[in-house]
């Protein structure tokens, strides 16, 4: 959905917050479990310009994780400023 | 015996925690799918402490990219999984 906004010249940005912060950790074998790798796609935000990824710090620590866990390089932010970032989108979508 | 098998991670739902509210001293507890999140969850691997051995599923740990840093979890192979349910006399998926 992400990549399809931003072939259509949309500026999007991407907020991984909660149990989404997992999809983000470096490593995963999902074709264990015959699932789609779909991590790796994460490398190619950059390509569509994609460049704002906020991830949550609280969601990360609870969870015991570091940026260096992650495999794409992401900004981290507290609770408080996810609502202020997502005030200045028109659109928010949750999946 | 039962074998209380939990699939939901412990950061979204409660059902890890009401399966061990209702777990025996002698049941055992395996965590599937995203319930082995709860590894990363130091508050519940406290909990955990006193149900030793914890399965989990091995492939569901390597899936997502985790490590077993803590004795108190045992991975087993899905095998191991089904031995687990005939060794036990039922299985509550919680």
């Amino acid at each position: 959905m992400a990549l399809a906004m931003s072939n259509f010249g949309q500026d999007v940005s991407l907020f991984f917050i909660e149990d989404g912060v997992l999809q983000l950790i470096k490593q995963q074998t999902p074709d264990r479990i015959q699932h789609k790798a779909y991590h790796k796609a994460f490398g190619a935000l950059t390509f569509y310009d994609i460049d704002n990824i906020y991830v949550c710090q609280k969601s990360l620590l609870e969870r015991s994780l570091t940026s260096s866990d992650l495999c794409i390089a992401v900004t981290l932010i507290a609770p408080d400023q996810l609502a202020t970032l997502i005030g200045n989108h028109n659109q928010v979508m949750v999946f | 015996m039962i074998l209380h098998k939990v699939s939901t991670s412990p950061f979204a739902d409660q059902s890890l925690l009401q399966s061990l509210k209702r777990k025996q001293p002698t049941d055992k507890l395996l965590l599937i799918q995203d319930a082995v999140y709860a590894m990363m969850k130091s508050d519940v691997t406290e909990m955990l402490l006193t149900h030793r051995p914890i399965y989990v599923l091995s492939e569901d740990v390597q899936a997502r990219g985790l490590k077993i840093e803590n004795d108190l979890y045992q991975a087993i192979s899905y095998p191991e999984f089904v031995a687990l349910t005939l060794e036990c006399n039922q299985v509550i998926s919680w």
